[in-house]
C-alpha cells in the first residue's frame, strides 16, 4: 500500500525526466542548429545578425540563396543586444554579417571593432563613397530620410521649411515626435549638433520641447496617426513609415491623404538622412560568402525589393521607387558624414536629457 | 548532508546570481560623465515615476486580487464558479500585449475616441478622456496582467482558514465584513504580502508595457541607456541597476520577515472547508460585477481585439508561426519550466536543511534576477557564457590542439540559463512557500521512520507539494512564453518564438499583424492556466 | 538486569541553543524492556534530550549508546536518526497526511526485505494491536487526537525499534481518555518488550507508568529512580516539591534524632551535629482536632480533600493534607503529627539551621 501511494511521485518524476530529455533530444535534433556549426562540411553557408526586421528581407535572403547556394543563418533582434553579443562573442562569434539600422550603430559596431575591411569592387562601383566606410568596414543598403509631415488643413508649407521651424514659437504646441529614446531622433539630434554647434543646437532643442503637443509618446507611425486626428499638426517621421501607412489599409491612407511632407532644408544643407547597413565580422568564417552576401544586398534584386516593398530609399541610384515615395518628391540629402553623427550621439542625448525631452 | 546542502545551494545559487554580479561589476568602471549625466537630468524622473508605478500597481493588484478571491470563495453568487478559474486567465496575457491592445482601441486616434467624436461631433479639447499612455494607464494595464498572483496567494490563503476560526468569529458576533476584517485578512496577510512582492518585482522589471505608455522609470531608463550607441552605456546601465537592485533587496528582505512571521503550521486537527455564503439580489449580481470587471478588463477585451484583428488582417505567416513557433515556444518554456521546478525544490530543500543566514542570503541573491530588466540580465548571461565559453575554447585548444566554435553562446544552453537566472525566483518562492507549510515534525517522522534525507524528500515532501510544484511549473512556462527581452538577445540561428515574432512586428509598428502572434501567445499559455487554476482549487482541499 | 547490554546509554550530555544551555551533563541508562519516564517542567530540556538521542538534533557534548551500538559521541560518526533503531511518537503525532492510516504505518518498514503483502499483513497486525484496524483506510485528518496517537504509535513500532521515545504523547488528550490512552499504549509498549522512553511533565503520570524515572529540571538530572524511591527518598527539596506540597524543616542532629514542631524524627545515618534537611509531604502531616499545636490560618479546598494550613506557635506554618470533609475552621487550634516513617532527611544544603536562632 505504501508502495502504492508512493507511486504517483515516482511517476511525477519520471514524467519530469522523460520530459528533459525529449526536448533536449528535439533540440540537439534542430536541422537549424547543425547548419549553423556546419560551415566546414562543404555546404556554404553566411550566418547573419540583423537589426532590421522586414519581411521583405526574409524574401530577399531566400533569393539570395536560390542563386547562389548559399544557405543564409539569420538571427534577428534589437541592435544594441546584437552588438553587445557580437562584442562578447569576439572572434569566435559565429557571425559573418551584422546588419544595422542606423549609421550610429553602425559606427559604434566599428570602434568596437566588430567589423573587419574587405574589399570588393562590385561594393564600391555600386554604392557612393559617402554611403560606405572607406576602408570598407561597413556599406549602406538603404536609406531612410527624416522629414516633417503637416495638416494640410491647418498649416502652410511655406511657414514650415527646416528643422530649425520645428522650434519656431508660433508653432508651440502643434509638434507631435516620438521619445528620445529612439536612436533616429538621437541620430536626427546628431546632425542638428553638427549643423549649428552645440549650443545652438541646444537652444533649437527647448524650442522643439516647447512646441511640443504632448508628451512624446508611441512610434513614427503614431506621431502621422496623431496628426491626422487633430493631436497635433506637425510630426516627425521616417519616410517609409508614412509611405508604408499611405500604402496601407484605407483608414491608414485617410490619414495620409490629410498631410503634406516636408523636405527640410533644402535651401542649405538638405534633409537629415539615416543609413540601414551592413559589414563582415571580424574573423568571419565564411567571409566569401559574407562579401557575396552584402553584394546581393546591393543588387538590382534586393534594391528594388527594398525600394518596392519596404519603401526606403535604395543605396543605388537608379532603381524604380515605390509609388508612395515618388510621390514625396525628390530631395537633396544632408551629405553629413555618419561617422560624425555617430561621434555626437553621447553629446545628442545629453543635450536631449536637458531639454527635458522624454 | 550539511555540508553538501551549503555547497549545493552555494554553487546553484552562484551560477544564477552570476548574470546580475557581472551586470554590477562594471558599476565601477568610468561612466565618461554618462552617470552624473544621468543623475542630474533623468534620474529624479525615473525615482518618481517607480515609486508612482510600484504603489498604484501594489494598490490596484491588492483591491483586484483580495476582493475577488474573498468573494469566490467564501460567497456564492451568480457566475461564481466560472469565475473561480477565469479570474487567473489574465496570466496568459503578458502586459505589453495589453498595452498594444488597449491602445490601439483608447488612443486619441483608435477606434473608441474616433467614435466619440463622430457621435457627439466634439473635437479635440472638448471633451476628457483618460490617457493610455500615462502613468495611470500603466498602472492599470500592469495591475489587470499582474492582479493574478495577488488573487491566487490571497485565495489559497483563504482556503487553507479553517472554517472554525470564521465560524467562531460569527459566534462572536462578527458579520461577512466583519469576519474579513477581523479573522481572514490578518490570516493571509503573510501570503498576500508574498503575492503582492512578486508583483511588485515585475513591475520593477517591466519594460515593454511600461515603454509602450510612455513612463520613463527605472526600467525603461536602463534599457535606454544601455541601448545608446556608446562605449560608456553599459556601465551606466548598470549603475542604474545597481540603484534598481538596492530598492529590490529591501523588498526581498521585507518578504522575507513577512514569510518568517507567516510560520503557523497546519495543526493536525481536523479541518473542514468553508461552507459558501449565499448572496442575494442586488449584493449577488454586485459580487458578480466586481469579479468579473478584472476577467473583462484583463483577459476579454484584448483577446477579443486580437481576434478581430487577426481576422481583418492577421500576420502573412500565421501558419508558420503557429506551428513552428508555438512549438519552440512550448519546447522552451517546457524545459525552463522543469528546469526551474527541479533547481527550485534542490535549493529550498537545501534551506530547509540547513537554515543559515548565509545560505538565507544566498537563496535571496539567487531570486534577484526576477527583479532586474530582462535586457539587463540578458546582457550579463551574455558576458558570463562568452566568458566561459572562451575559458573553454582554450582548454579545447590547448588539449586538442585546434580552437572550437563557442560551445555554449548562442545555444538553447544560454537561452535557458537566462531563464533560470530571471524566473528561479518564481518557482523558488512558490516551493519555499509550501514547504514552510509542512510541519517540521514530519520531517523528524520520516527520518525516525528510516527515511534518508532525499528519501524524505521524495516520499513525504514532493507528493504533499505536488499541487505546489505543478503551480511553479505553470507560472514558470508562462512567464517564459511571454518573456521577450532575454529571448531576443540570447536565442540560436533562426530560432524564432511567438513573443520574439509579436515583437518584430510591433517595433515595424504593425499591430494588426502582431495580432496573430499575440493570440497564439494566449492561446498557448491558456491551457496551463486553466490547469493552474484546478490546481489553487484543489491542491489545499486535498493537502488537508 | 545487567546481563543484556541497556537498550540507551546516555553519557555526559551537554547542549545549547546558542548561547542558552538546555542541558547539562545529563547521565541516562534505560535497560532492555524498561518503561522510563522522564518528568520535567516544560523548558527543562526533555524534548531536546530524545531528540538527540533519535538524531534530530546534533550532538555536542557526550555519547549516545543504542542497544550497545554507539551512534554518537567523541570520535565517532553521529548515525543519522534513519540508521538509529528509535521509533519516535511525536507530541503532534506528525502523521503525513498526504498518506492514508496504513501507508502512515507502513511507511518505515524495509521496502526490500519484505514484500508487500507481509508488510500489509504487518501493518494492520499493528492497527489492530492498538484498535484502529477498521481505520487503515482513513486519512489523517479524519481522525480524532487520540486515534491519530495511536496510529502514531504503531507506525514507530512498525519499525521494531531498540528504543521507542515518545515526546509528551498525552499531552494533547483529555481526561478520561488521557487515562484510557495512556493505558493503552503502555500496554502495547509492555507487551512489545520494546525499551521506551516517555517524556511527560505530569508528576501523576511519570510515577504511574514509569518503571523507573528521571526527574529533569533546567537541563540538569536531579534524581533517577523507581516511582518508589523518587517520591519516598527524594534526594532534595526540589525533586520532592514536583509530586505535591511540600514541608521542609531544617535542624541539627542531637542523639539520632531532630526535634521539630511537629515532634520528633527520627535520623538514622546522620551524625549528632550535622545539618539535616527534613521533608514532611502534606499528605504525610495529620491533624488531631483535640491537639494543642497550632492554629488554622488557612483553608484550600481540593477535590476530595483540603490542604489547610496550620501556624505553628513556634511561628512556623505547614501544610497538611486532609482527606476527611471535616469541618476545618480557620481560628481552630489543632495538633500536627507526622505519619510515622514518612519523613525524608537529606544533608542541608546550607549550614544554617534555622531553629538554632
Amino acid at each position: 500500500m505504501s508502495r502504492f501511494r508512493a507511486v504517483p511521485s515516482a511517476l511525477f518524476l519520471l514524467v519530469l525526466c522523460a520530459l528533459l530529455v525529449t526536448v533536449f533530444a528535439a533540440c540537439a535534433g534542430d536541422p537549424v542548429a547543425e547548419d549553423a556549426v556546419a560551415d566546414d562540411a562543404g555546404e556554404s553557408v553566411v550566418n547573419v545578425y540583423s537589426a532590421r526586421h522586414y519581411d521583405v528581407d526574409a524574401a530577399i535572403y531566400a533569393e539570395f540563396t536560390e542563386a547562389t547556394g548559399i544557405t543564409v543563418n539569420l538571427l534577428e533582434g534589437d541592435s544594441a543586444g546584437l552588438l553587445e553579443r557580437l562584442r562578447r562573442e569576439e572572434a569566435a562569434s559565429p557571425a559573418d554579417v551584422f546588419i544595422a539600422v542606423d549609421a550610429g550603430r553602425l559606427h559604434q559596431a566599428e570602434v568596437d571593432g566588430i567589423f573587419e575591411p574587405s574589399t570588393s569592387d562590385v561594393l564600391s562601383e555600386r554604392i557612393p563613397a559617402n554611403l560606405r566606410h572607406p576602408e570598407g568596414m561597413w556599406f549602406g543598403i538603404t536609406k531612410r530620410a527624416r522629414v516633417i509631415f503637416y495638416a494640410k488643413d491647418r498649416i502652410d508649407a511655406n511657414q514650415l521649411t527646416s528643422y530649425e521651424d520645428l522650434a519656431d514659437p508660433k508653432f508651440r504646441g502643434k509638434v507631435l515626435i516620438r521619445s528620445s529614446s529612439n536612436i533616429y531622433n538621437q541620430s536626427l539630434m546628431g546632425s542638428m549638433i553638427s549643423a549649428l554647434g552645440e549650443e545652438q543646437a541646444e537652444e533649437w532643442c527647448r524650442g522643439l520641447v516647447a512646441n511640443l503637443a504632448r508628451e512624446p509618446q508611441g512610434g513614427d507611425r503614431d506621431q502621422l496617426r496623431g496628426v491626422a486626428a487633430g493631436e497635433g499638426d506637425i510630426a516627425v517621421a521616417n519616410t517609409y513609415y508614412a509611405a508604408k501607412l499611405a500604402a496601407g489599409p484605407p483608414e491608414d491612407q485617410a490619414v495620409m491623404d490629410q498631410l503634406g511632407v516636408v523636405f527640410p532644408n533644402q535651401d542649405d544643407r538638405g534633409s537629415h538622412v539615416n543609413l540601414s547597413g551592413a559589414g563582415v565580422v571580424r574573423g568571419a568564417a565564411n567571409k566569401a560568402e559574407a562579401i557575396r552576401f552584402i553584394e546581393f544586398l546591393t543588387g538590382p534584386e534586393a534594391q528594388a525589393a527594398f525600394a518596392t516593398s519596404n519603401k526606403e530609399y535604395p543605396v543605388v541610384p537608379g532603381y524604380e521607387l515605390a509609388p508612395e515615395l515618388v510621390a514625396f518628391g525628390e530631395f537633396k540629402e544632408d551629405a553629413l558624414g555618419l561617422a560624425e553623427v555617430g561621434q555626437n550621439n553621447q553629446n545628442a542625448l545629453m543635450v536631449m536629457d536637458r531639454c527635458g525631452w522624454r | 548532508m550539511r555540508s553538501f546542502s551549503t555547497g549545493f545551494v552555494l554553487v546553484i545559487a552562484a551560477i544564477i546570481a552570476a548574470p546580475v554580479a557581472v551586470v554590477l561589476a562594471s558599476i565601477g568602471s568610468d561612466s565618461g560623465g554618462l552617470w552624473q549625466h544621468l543623475v542630474s537630468t533623468v534620474l529624479p524622473g525615473y525615482v518618481r515615476n517607480t515609486v508612482a508605478l510600484a504603489a498604484g500597481v501594489a494598490a490596484l493588484t491588492l483591491l483586484f486580487g483580495v476582493s475577488t478571491a474573498w468573494l469566490v470563495t467564501v460567497c456564492r453568487f451568480p457566475g461564481r464558479n466560472l469565475l473561480r478559474w477565469a479570474l487567473l486567465l489574465p496570466l496568459a496575457i503578458p502586459a505589453y500585449l495589453g498595452a498594444y491592445a488597449y491602445t490601439d482601441l483608447l488612443q486619441f486616434a483608435g477606434p473608441v475616441q474616433t467614435w466619440l467624436r463622430e457621435v457627439f461631433s466634439w473635437s479635440r479639447g472638448d471633451y476628457w478622456f483618460p490617457q493610455v499612455r500615462s502613468l495611470s494607464g500603466a498602472i492599470v494595464l500592469l495591475s489587470l496582467a499582474l492582479y493574478p498572483y495577488v488573487y491566487m496567494a490571497a485565495r489559497a490563503a483563504f482556503l487553507e482558514q479553517s472554517a472554525s476560526s470564521l465560524e467562531a468569529a460569527r459566534t462572536l458576533g462578527l458579520g461577512p465584513w466583519g469576519c474579513f476584517k477581523r479573522v481572514a485578512l490578518p490570516l493571509a496577510r503573510p501570503s498576500i504580502a508574498a503575492g503582492v512582492a512578486l508583483v511588485l518585482m515585475e513591475t520593477l522589471a517591466e519594460f515593454g508595457a511600461v515603454q509602450y505608455c510612455a513612463v520613463d522609470t527605472f526600467a525603461t531608463g536602463i534599457v535606454r541607456t544601455f541601448t545608446l550607441p556608446n562605449q560608456y552605456a553599459l556601465t551606466a546601465a548598470a549603475q542604474l541597476s545597481a540603484l534598481l537592485l538596492v530598492v529590490v533587496v529591501v523588498l526581498v528582505v521585507v518578504e522575507t520577515r513577512l514569510r518568517k512571521s507567516a510560520r503557523f503550521f497546519e495543526t493536525s486537527g481536523r479541518r473542514r472547508q468553508l461552507r459558501a455564503w449565499p448572496l442575494k439580489g442586488g449584493n449577488a449580481w454586485l459580487a458578480t460585477a466586481v469579479c468579473a470587471l478584472p476577467v473583462a478588463l484583463g483577459f476579454v477585451i484584448p483577446t477579443a481585439l486580437f481576434v478581430h484583428l487577426t481576422i481583418k488582417a492577421g500576420d502573412a505567416r500565421a501558419r508558420e508561426m503557429f506551428l513552428e513557433m508555438g512549438r519552440n515556444t512550448f519546447v522552451l518554456a517546457g524545459i525552463a519550466s522543469v528546469l526551474a521546478v527541479l533547481l527550485g525544490l534542490g535549493l529550498a530543500f537545501a534551506v530547509r536543511f540547513r537554515d543559515t543566514p548565509w545560505v538565507r542570503f544566498l537563496i535571496g541573491v539567487a531570486g534577484m534576477g526576477y527583479a532586474v530588466p530582462g535586457a539587463v540580465l540578458a546582457i550579463g548571461v551574455l558576458i558570463v557564457v562568452a566568458w566561459t565559453d572562451h575559458r573553454l575554447r582554450g582548454l579545447v585548444q590547448s588539449v586538442v590542439g585546434t580552437p572550437t566554435g563557442l560551445l555554449l553562446s548562442g545555444t538553447a544552453v544560454a537561452l535557458l540559463y537566462g531563464y533560470q537566472s530571471r524566473f528561479l525566483a518564481v518557482s523558488l518562492n512558490f516551493i519555499r512557500a509550501g514547504l514552510t507549510r509542512i510541519e517540521p515534525s514530519l520531517d523528524g517522522a520520516a527520518r525516525t521512520l528510516g527515511a534518508t534525507p532525499m528519501m524524505t524528500l521524495f516520499r513525504v515532501h514532493v507528493p504533499m507539494l505536488r499541487g505546489t510544484l505543478l503551480a511553479a511549473l505553470i507560472l514558470v512556462f508562462v512567464d517564459v512564453v511571454k518573456e521577450l527581452p532575454a529571448t531576443l538577445m540570447l536565442r540560436p540561428f533562426g530560432l524564432e518564438t511567438l513573443s520574439v515574432r509579436v515583437y518584430q512586428l510591433a517595433s515595424d509598428e504593425r499591430l494588426s499583424e502582431a495580432s496573430s502572434g499575440a493570440l497564439a501567445i494566449i492561446l498557448v499559455g491558456l491551457l496551463p492556466v486553466i490547469v493552474l487554476s484546478w490546481v489553487v482549487d484543489r491542491s489545499v482541499i486535498s493537502k488537508s | 538486569m545487567n546481563e543484556v547490554s541497556p537498550a540507551l546509554v546516555v553519557r555526559g550530555l551537554c547542549h545549547q541553543f546558542g548561547a542558552v544551555s538546555v542541558l547539562s551533563d545529563v547521565e541516562l541508562t534505560i535497560t532492555a524492556t524498561e518503561v522510563h519516564c522522564v518528568l520535567g517542567p516544560s523548558g527543562s530540556g526533555k524534548s531536546t534530550l530524545l531528540r538527540l538521542v533519535a538524531g534530530l538534533e546534533e550532538l555536542q557534548v557526550g555519547a549516545i549508546e543504542i542497544a550497545g551500538q554507539a551512534v554518537a559521541g567523541p570520535g565517532i560518526a553521529s548515525q543519522p536518526p534513519e540508521a538509529r533503531p528509535v521509533g519516535f511518537v511525536f507530541q503532534d503525532y506528525a502523521l503525513f497526511p498526504h498518506l492514508n492510516v496504513l501507508s502512515n504505518v507502513t511507511f518505515g518498514m524495509a521496502q526490500s526485505q519484505r514484500a508487500r503483502r507481509d508488510r500489509k499483513s504487518r501493518a494492520v497486525e499493528l492497527l489492530a494491536e492498538v484498535d484502529m484496524a477498521d481505520f487503515a483506510d482513513a486519512m489523517p485528518h479524519t481522525l480524532s487526537g487520540g486515534q491519530q496517537q495511536r496510529v502514531a504509535l504503531a507506525r514507530a513500532l512498525a519499525r521494531r525499534p531498540a528504543v521507542m521515545l515518545l515526546d509528551e504523547p498525552f499531552s494533547g488528550l483529555d481526561g478520561r481518555l488521557r487515562a484510557e490512552v495512556r493505558e493503552r499504549t503502555v500496554d502495547v509498549l509492555r507487551s512489545s518488550g520494546i525499551a521506551t522512553v516517555i517524556v511527560t511533565h505530569d508528576p501523576r503520570e511519570a510515577l504511574l507508568v514509569g518503571d523507573r524515572v528521571t526527574v529533569l529540571d533546567a537541563g540538569r538530572v536531579l534524581q533517577t529512580g523507581t516511582p518508589e524511591e523518587i517520591y519516598r527518598h527524594s534526594v532534595s527539596l526540589e525533586v520532592a516539591e514536583v509530586f505535591g506540597s511540600v514541608n521542609s524543616f531544617t535542624a541539627r542532629v542531637a542523639g539520632g534524632r531532630v526535634d521539630l514542631p511537629i515532634g520528633e524524627i527520627g535520623t538514622a545515618g546522620f551524625e549528632d551535629g550535622a545539618a539535616v534537611q527534613v521533608l514532611v509531604r502534606a499528605d504525610d502531616l495529620r491533624l488531631e482536632e483535640d491537639g494543642d499545636d497550632g492554629v488554622i490560618v488557612g483553608l484550600e479546598p481540593h477535590q476530595g480533600a483540603t490542604t489547610v494550613e496550620v501556624e505553628l506557635d513556634q511561628g512556623v506554618v505547614v501544610r497538611a493534607l486532609e482527606l476527611s470533609r471535616a469541618g476545618w475552621r480557620i481560628g481552630t487550634r489543632v495538633g500536627v503529627v507526622a505519619t510515622d516513617g514518612a519523613a525524608i532527611v537529606t544533608a542541608s544544603k546550607s549550614n544554617q539551621v534555622m531553629l538554632d536562632r
